[in-house]
């Protein structure tokens, strides 16, 4: 982490970091002298007040010269004296100054005084000194001094106040100085920096007027070295220019290759989905004739019918009933032949319009197209003994290539189909469920056959990959059906393997 | 009238002192100089007779040629013949002027005054104890 963004902050600093330190240990060192020289003060000042009062008094206490020992304490005024008590030899005031600060009960702190070693009582908040009149150490009387501790403390508030501003005037000295220093080392920098973003680089770097010399040094370093890269720079540019036009022609050449890789991936894409095709209009060939047989073979039977009633003449065409019930019963038989008939037609007509181009979208829900694929497979299924069940919840219109959509429904049954025939499967049914959620609609077509190896789940939609003999696969149901679902409809197509079986989820978004 | 009040005033100044206090005092100048107990003093000042009556060790001498010393306020005080005596004094004037006085013991204003002669007390073969030192004077 850069703590200095520039060397001017950096030189501030370190001047400041070395000189606060030093500031602070002044400081507090002076803060001590302080008190100590007010304290000295204090003392010196009771000092000599109590020296010049014994040694003036000392005749007027011996005569009880009540006057002259007022008249001589009153005389003391000075700020640093709080009071001044005299005492008789017992210990009882006699005089006392003028002040405001008389002390009633002094006899308790005279006995106090008169116990201690020195005589006195100095803290922070009080300060007393006993002094004792005595001729040839006989004592004739007593002087208590009590010191002003409010001047002491306002002398030494005043002294810290000149130190805290003597204290901030060095500190602001010493920063403008360190500013100063800063500046004046960062300073021929910063021309450098100047002169060297103005100077573009097809530019020769010429900086002048350096007075130290490691900066006449450095300047020297940095122009050799940009007038260097200048030549260098040109001469690069021309390189670059010729490069480039080479690229561009391999670009050039490179579109072309694309384009024509294009083509021959859409000619291959529609030559697989022609592939596809074909191999699906097999299947529905297959179909057809599977749906055609039973229409055919009831035609044939009623064919038949009509020959061997004929031909055993089980009408009398001698009697005008006999012609009736012969005309009616021919005619009936024609009524049946002709639905029969019009079933084939139905399911021409289904396979014609499979096959038919599909260019334009139509609106329909898809339980319709559902129908729709069933009813072109759903002999075929039904036959190989497959059960359909039908859970259609969807009523969402979708706006869908409907043959297209048809081709996947087809192609997934008729995988469905494929597989419960390979594995046998017993009692082989199909789900189909349709519904809507969240502006996409499902279908899911379940199965129970057994469901796709975990290791070609992922495969299964590749392009040629079939897990059917060659005769029944091409590997191109799947990949085509998920090209329909997610580039033309653009919707998804996955499989997922459940409890006995396989779902495949078709998910068209709503239009 | 002033001039009455004043010296009532002074009168009271210079004698209100305390006498047992001074007792004290006298006894231990006497004692310190004279090196003995019952010390014999002549004086005829009222007052300092009350002093030295009540001091333990000096007893009041009424003939002052029998004293051991002889203590004198002022100058009228001073006994006739009594030039060879030894005398103590409780006034400067008298201490200066008068050879025979070893010593004094008085008061200038509030200052108190206790004032020995080496000469005197080297003349009358007298010393003092260390703690006298400071009031021995060799000019006078």
């Amino acid at each position: 982490m850069t703590i200095f963004k520039t060397i001017r902050t950096k030189i501030i600093f370190i001047i400041l970091s070395v000189f606060i330190p030093f500031l602070l240990i002044h400081t507090m060192y002076q803060i001590e002298n302080i008190k100590k020289q007010s304290f000295s003060t204090l003392e010196s000042i009771n000092k000599t007040i109590n020296s010049i009062l014994v040694e003036y008094n000392s005749a007027y206490i011996y005569n009880h010269d009540i006057s002259n020992i007022q008249l001589t304490i009153d005389a003391i005024n000075n700020e640093y004296v709080k009071a001044i008590y005299i005492l008789d030899e017992n210990g009882f005031i006699i005089a006392q100054n003028r002040s405001n600060n008389i002390q009633n009960k002094l006899y308790p702190k005279f006995k106090l005084l008169k116990s201690l070693k020195d005589k006195s009582i100095k803290n922070t908040d009080e300060y007393l000194v006993l002094n004792t009149f005595e001729i040839l150490d006989i004592p004739i009387g007593y002087m208590v001094v009590e010191a002003n501790l409010k001047t002491y403390k306002n002398s030494i508030e005043k002294e810290m106040n000149i130190l805290g501003l003597g204290t901030l005037l060095s500190l602001a000295f010493f920063m403008i100085a360190s500013m100063f220093i800063a500046n004046s080392l960062s300073a021929p920098i910063e021309k450098i920096i100047k002169k060297l973003q103005s100077t573009k680089d097809d530019e020769y770097l010429n900086i002048q007027d350096q007075a130290q010399v490691e900066f006449q040094y450095l300047v020297s370093s940095i122009s050799n070295a940009h007038n260097r890269l200048r030549d260098v720079n040109s001469n690069l540019e021309l390189e670059v220019d010729a490069k480039t036009k080479e690229l561009q022609e391999l670009n050039k050449n490179l579109e072309n290759k694309i384009k024509e890789a294009i083509v021959e991936i859409e000619q291959k894409s529609k030559m697989l989905e022609q592939h596809s095709r074909m191999a699906q209009m097999g299947e529905m060939i297959s179909m057809i004739a599977h749906q055609w047989r039973q229409p055919l073979g009831a035609i044939s039977a009623v064919c038949i019918d009509l020959r061997i009633k004929m031909e055993l003449e089980d009408y009398d065409l001698q009697t005008k009933k006999g012609q009736e019930s012969f005309v009616e019963y021919v005619d009936a038989s024609l009524v049946n032949i002709s639905d029969f008939v019009q079933n084939l037609t139905t399911t021409v007509d289904d396979f014609r319009n499979f096959y038919r181009p599909d260019k334009q979208v139509d609106p329909i829900i898809v339980n319709d197209i559902i129908d729709k694929s069933l009813n072109v497979i759903i002999a075929s299924l039904v036959s190989s003994g497959v059960v359909i069940h039908k859970n259609y919840k969807s009523t969402q219109v979708l706006k869908i290539y409907k043959n297209e959509l048809m081709q996947v429904v087809l192609n997934l049954f008729k995988n469905a189909q494929d597989n419960f025939k390979d594995k046998k499967t017993i009692e082989p049914k199909i789900d189909i469920v349709t519904y809507d959620k969240d502006s996409f609609t499902y279908i899911k077509i379940y199965d129970n056959g057994g469901g796709i190896k975990e290791n070609i789940i992922d495969k299964i939609f590749d392009p040629y990959f079939s897990t059917k003999d060659e005769k029944n696969g091409t590997g191109l149901g799947l990949y085509m059906s998920k090209t329909i679902i997610e580039e033309h409809h653009k919707g998804s197509l996955y499989a997922e393997n459940i409890y006995d079986g396989v779902c495949f989820v078709i998910k068209l978004r709503h239009t | 009238m002033k001039i009455l009040l004043l010296l009532i005033l002074l009168a009271l100044e210079l004698f209100s002192f305390d006498s047992e206090t001074a007792s004290k005092i006298f006894d231990k100048i006497f004692v310190s100089m004279l090196k003995k107990e019952n010390i014999k003093v002549y004086t005829s000042n009222d007052i300092y007779k009350d002093v030295i009556k009540n001091s333990s060790n000096l007893k009041l001498c009424i003939d002052y040629t029998k004293a051991d010393i002889i203590l004198v306020n002022g100058f009228n005080e001073i006994p006739k013949d009594s030039n060879e005596r030894l005398l103590f004094a409780t006034s400067y004037p008298v201490f200066r002027d008068k050879k025979n006085v070893v010593g004094a013991f008085y008061w200038n204003r509030g200052h108190i005054k206790i004032e020995f002669s080496l000469k005197r007390l080297n003349k009358y073969d007298l010393t003092l104890p260390a703690s006298f030192s400071r009031y021995i004077k060799d000019d006078i």
